[in-house]
């Protein structure tokens, strides 16, 4: 403890902590601030209902037929390799098997029919669309009716309590943050035992490197948590004093600081520890902003509700609450998955720090 | 009872022709032991070996009969000042030492005892509240020693520890090594034949990895004795004369110079070699200068 201790205040004293905790408390507060100011208590006008997805049948038909026939006209599509929009045309054959394709989507009777044909849809277009059958529901966007509003309001009142409407937009924009600010603090953390010269007096000491990981990945964790709960703290004063009769739930916003954000925090630091003993550079930091590039762009397709396997999970909206509960499961399994990913990377540091000390053998040997 | 032990102890490095230490056998006990070589012989890793940094391609090597295998028993014994030792900039004196303490498991209510003492000892109490990036060289070097007693070890193991100090701070701290040799082993690693002139009789010599020679400083100028030789050359033939001797010192007097020089046999009176001189008689030997 006495060490762990040591390290959290190392981290803490540092300039780079500093500047990371101006960046994380700026950047959550003036984006979230915005939505802060919107008000929860009445059910809203029914010109201000939210926008969703639908996923009824011949809403999603109707939508997909719209969109790839505007498409298949211009011969100009939008796919989205890695997230990032590209432009495609087609040649004649396949623009006739394109329209072979739309006559059959216009004939689909459901929607398994509608997404087989959705796949080959796709596949002429090399992948990537938004004509996969998950994704279609992208394209179909729209207004909440208003029994779906009344149902939203009623979820954010009795579930949400309001703060959890408002925790869901701070942890979406937060894990933005911490899904790739850490990595780098990390670095700098572990680059400072060989530019102080200090690496060999701590190494030579009686800890072991796995305890001295471990401990520095716990610090970590806590010290850059910090900003995230101080803005937590912050949030839930105002909504405490925005709403000062309503029922709040007020640990909202601290669990999901824990539950949402802790687990991407986890795995972008994990990212800094395992870089730097893999390469004793800052060449993971450019990892990471390819990764959390990647996730952003996957993620701004639905941004007011996506979770899949996405290291910063979006929800970009006070609304959509079914959705979410809806989804919670896998949102769930999303920040599971990710733990288990941080802790495999931190195991993954352990060896490769054993191997590059003294041999494969040996290092499999102590594990 | 030695406190090294070193047995066929062999080095290599991946895209490195040569291994950096070539099965090397020694016996280290209690005092102080000056381990002599250039730079590159294979100290440094030889020293990273011993403080379990490294692990040797081959060989055994034990410490107060720990082998090297076990590195946390290891560590526990052993102190290292490694070379160019500094620490993080913006810690304090005190809160350095008192993190490495903790990283060498010594007990939190011992702390602050143990290290008011140290610095006592190496002269930094007045600094214990002062930035690491504000000492001195040789304050940094004594802090290094500070640190590396933290843990009461039975082996303080010292590279280069004079490299970059004016000769005040030389003294001072071969000084303070030679006080902390009376009750532990001191492995003192160096290129500087006169840190260990000054602080013990009892030397290695390495180059290449392995070892040359082993024993008293008296054994080792006693090698050379009969090997090292005085002229006075006049200046117009000093040049030839240096292209042709292995020259070990040159002092300049008027129109002559003074030499001495090394070498297997000559027709001039041989003088009694100085520590330096045997150590370079030994490098000149294994190198096959001189035969």
């Amino acid at each position: 403890m006495r060490l762990l201790w040591l390290e959290i205040k190392r981290l803490f004293n540092s300039l780079a902590f500093l500047i990371y905790s101006a960046l994380v408390f700026a950047f959550i507060v003036i984006n979230v601030n915005p939505m802060m100011n919107r008000s929860l208590a009445h059910i809203p006008a029914p010109n201000d209902y939210d926008s969703i997805y639908a996923t009824d049948f011949r809403t999603i038909k109707t939508s997909v037929l719209d969109q790839l026939t505007t498409e298949y006209t211009m011969n100009s599509y939008t796919t989205y390799p890695l997230g990032f929009a590209k432009t495609t045309s087609l040649a004649a054959n396949k623009r006739n098997q394109m329209r072979t394709k739309i006559i059959a989507l216009r004939q689909a009777p459901n929607r398994p029919t509608l997404n087989a044909t959705l796949k080959l849809v796709d596949q002429l277009l090399g992948g990537h669309s938004s004509y996969t059958p998950s994704n279609v529901v992208t394209l179909a966007s729209r207004q909440m009716t208003s029994r779906e509003a009344k149902h939203d309001y009623h979820l954010i009142l009795e579930r949400d309590k309001i703060s959890g409407a408002f925790a869901r937009v701070f942890a979406d924009i937060a894990t933005l943050i911490v899904g790739i600010l850490p990595t780098v603090i990390v670095l700098a953390f572990c680059a400072d035992d060989r530019r102080s010269h200090a690496a060999a007096a701590i190494h030579s000491k009686a800890v072991s490197r796995n305890r001295r990981l471990l401990t520095r990945y716990a610090a970590s964790l806590l010290v850059l948590l910090l900003p995230v709960l101080a803005v937590s703290v912050y949030l839930t004063i105002q909504v405490v004093s925005s709403y000062p009769h309503r029922s709040l739930d007020l640990l909202a916003f601290m669990k999901a600081a824990i539950i949402w954000v802790l687990p991407t925090l986890m795995v972008s630091s994990a990212v800094g520890f395992l870089t730097y003993e893999l390469f004793g550079n800052f060449l993971g930091f450019a990892g990471q902003i390819c990764w959390w590039l990647v996730t952003m762009m996957l993620g701004a397709r639905r941004v007011d509700g996506y979770y899949g396997l996405l290291l910063m999970p979006r929800h970009n909206s006070l609304h959509n609450v079914a959705y979410f509960y809806e989804h919670l499961n896998d949102l769930l399994l999303n920040r599971a998955s990710y733990v288990l990913l941080a802790l495999i990377m931190i195991g993954i540091t352990m060896l490769i720090g054993q191997i590059k000390k003294g041999g494969y053998l040996i290092a499999l040997s102590r594990h | 009872m030695s406190s090294i032990q070193i047995s066929n102890l062999t080095k290599e490095y991946r895209k490195k022709p040569t291994p950096a230490l070539n099965h090397l056998t020694l016996e280290i006990g209690n005092g102080m032991f000056g381990l002599l070589g250039k730079n590159g012989a294979g100290k440094s890793t030889l020293m990273k070996i011993l403080t379990t940094l490294e692990q040797p391609t081959s060989g055994v090597a034990k410490i107060c009969d720990i082998p090297l295998t076990q590195p946390q028993a290891v560590r526990n014994l052993i102190g290292y000042l490694p070379q160019n030792f500094s620490f993080y900039p913006n810690m304090k004196v005190k809160a350095a030492l008192s993190y490495l303490a903790t990283l060498a498991n010594v007990p939190v209510r011992e702390q602050n005892g143990r290290i008011a003492q140290l610095l006592d000892r190496v002269n930094l109490t007045a600094k214990s509240g002062t930035k690491v990036k504000a000492l001195s060289g040789g304050m940094l070097q004594r802090l290094g020693i500070a640190q590396a007693l933290i843990n009461n070890p039975q082996v303080l193991i010292v590279d280069e520890p004079t490299a970059g100090l004016d000769p005040e701070e030389r003294i001072r701290l071969r000084n303070l090594l030679t006080d902390f040799a009376t009750d532990r082993t001191v492995l003192l690693s160096t290129h500087i034949v006169s840190d260990v002139e000054a602080t013990t009789n009892q030397i290695g010599v390495l180059d290449h990895g392995q070892l040359l020679f082993t024993g008293t400083t008296t054994e080792l100028t006693d090698l050379a004795r009969g090997h090292v030789y005085q002229a006075l050359i006049p200046a117009e033939s000093a040049v030839h004369f240096k292209q042709t001797h292995q020259i070990s010192e040159q002092v300049t007097e008027t129109n002559q110079i003074h030499f001495r020089f090394i070498a297997a046999t000559t027709s001039e009176v041989p003088v009694v070699p100085t520590l330096e001189e045997a150590y370079l008689y030994l490098q000149l030997q294994h190198e096959g200068a001189i035969s």
